[in-house]
Formats: structure tokens, sequence, C-alpha cells
């Protein structure tokens, strides 16, 4: 069978080798391999699932390109907020739509995508009206 | 950033040229285009100048989100090209977006590879001879 490992190297390590049955998924690798060892599958705060002879093929798929891609654009985008509400174009318009926006979006995203939507989004209007 | 206004200055003299407000906010995503939904779709009477721009970027973010995650999936599968498949691969498999989209279903994409434990094989000594057939013990 493949055995295709991805190792996150983030924070929220996390690996997912999927047991690829040949009735289910529609790229199924019909070479069947008849070995012994278990394959663990984890799942964060999901059940575990071990297929011993019952595994067909393998797929690994890697969770998660928010934290890696936004880490970097972070720093910059706190040092231009406080650039931007201390400036002497930063009037009570700009403000009260960022605050708007942030109830919007916390309400309708989860968790860390709130979080980072509502970074780019200040981001832009930052951005925006400096512009 | 996306060239479609002008790369100098502001547009004010020698006959205006126009600068997008997608390229003022540096999005890909359409900004006039957005605000001319929002107006259009009465969601309020007004509509404030940096809605378009707010909701532009958490849209753009989010489908950046979706689109690098599905690549991952269509990379690992050896593939070029994203499908559907990929996409439910990446939405699933990610806790908030599949928290996201938990009541959505995606045409064509099947489900996560899943066989609970109880349903698999026992792996003692005394099932050797029925190695090929996983049948019941009597």
């Amino acid at each position: 069978g493949l055995l295709s490992l991805c190792l996150n190297s983030t924070r929220r390590e996390k690996v997912f080798l999927l047991t690829n049955p040949t009735s289910i998924s529609i790229c199924a690798d019909p070479s069947r391999g008849s070995s012994d060892g278990a394959q663990g599958r984890e799942e964060a705060g999901g059940e575990e699932a071990q297929g011993g002879e019952a595994a067909v093929g393998v797929e690994g798929v890697v969770q998660g390109g928010r934290r890696r891609r936004q880490e970097g654009e972070e720093e910059g985008e706190e040092e231009r907020r406080d650039l931007h509400l201390q400036g002497p174009e930063a009037g009570a318009p700009g403000h009260r739509h960022l605050l708007q926006g942030h109830t919007s979006v916390r309400l309708v995203l989860p968790g860390e995508l709130a979080k980072h939507a509502v970074s780019e989004g200040t981001k832009a209007v930052t951005k925006f009206t400096s512009n | 950033m996306s060239s479609a206004g002008g790369g100098g200055g502001r547009g004010k003299s020698k006959g205006s040229k126009s600068v997008s407000r997608s390229s003022k906010a540096g999005l890909q995503f359409p900004v006039g285009r957005i605000a001319r939904y929002l107006k259009a779709g009465k969601y309020a009477e007004r509509v404030g100048a940096g809605a378009p721009v707010y909701l532009s970027a958490v849209l753009e973010y989010l489908a950046a989100e979706v689109l690098e995650l599905a690549g991952n999936a269509a990379r690992d599968n050896k593939k070029n090209r994203i499908v559907p498949r990929h996409i439910q691969l990446a939405v699933r498999n990610d806790e908030e977006l599949s928290r996201l989209l938990g009541a959505v279903t995606i045409a064509a994409g099947g489900v996560l590879p899943n066989i609970h434990q109880t349903l698999l094989p026992k792996k003692g000594g005394k099932d050797k001879a029925d190695i090929g057939s996983a049948s019941q013990e009597f």
C-alpha cells in the first residue's frame, strides 16, 4: 500500500492518515496490501480507529495552512493598527466601521477563522483609508 | 496586488485615470462589485464606505484558506487539478472549516474514510485460519 506521511511542522501538529476503502472514495487505489501492521488514524477529539487487515490505501492530508501563512503578516499589521489609530486622519467613521465589522465576523466564523478574518479586514480598511 | 488601476499617482491631472478600490485596499476581490451588491440587496438603506472593503477582505481570506487546504489535498493525491473531492477532504479534516460548513453538502464530495473500531476484525491468534474472511465466532 501507499504510505504517505505528511508531517505538519506548525504548532497544531496533526497528521491525518486516512484509510481508503474501495467502496467509499473516488480516487481509490485498488491494490490491496495484506499487512498486519496497525495503521494509526487520529482525529482531533474524535474516535481512534485502527485499520489492520482492512486497510486498502492511504491518503495523507495536511491540515491548517492558517497559522503558518499568517504569522509573518500579523506583526506588521499590529504596528500599522497603532499607527492608524494615532494618526490625524483616523476619525470616528473609520473606527465605527471597524467595531461593527468585528461583531458580525465574530458571530459568523468560528474561533481562529474569526480572529484572522478580523485581522485581514482591519488591515484592508486601514490601507484603504490611508490611501 | 492587482494592476487594474494606473500604476502611477492618483488620477486627477490630464484626464483622470481610474484607480480601483481593490488596489487601494490591496485586495484581489472586487470592492466595487461587493458595494453594488450591498446597495442593491437592500440589506440597509445606506452602506458605509468601509463595509465593502472589510467584507471583500474577509471573503478573500476565506477563499484563500479553502483553496490552500484543497491545494494541499490535491497535491497529496498527486493531482494538479482541484476536484470537489479535494475540497471535501480539506474542509472535513479541518476543525473550524468543518464547523463553519457543518450544514453544507458538497456535490460529488464523498465522505471521509472512516471505519468504526468495533467493525474491524480482531487481531487475535484464533482467527489465523479465517484470515481471509472475517466471520462471526460461534
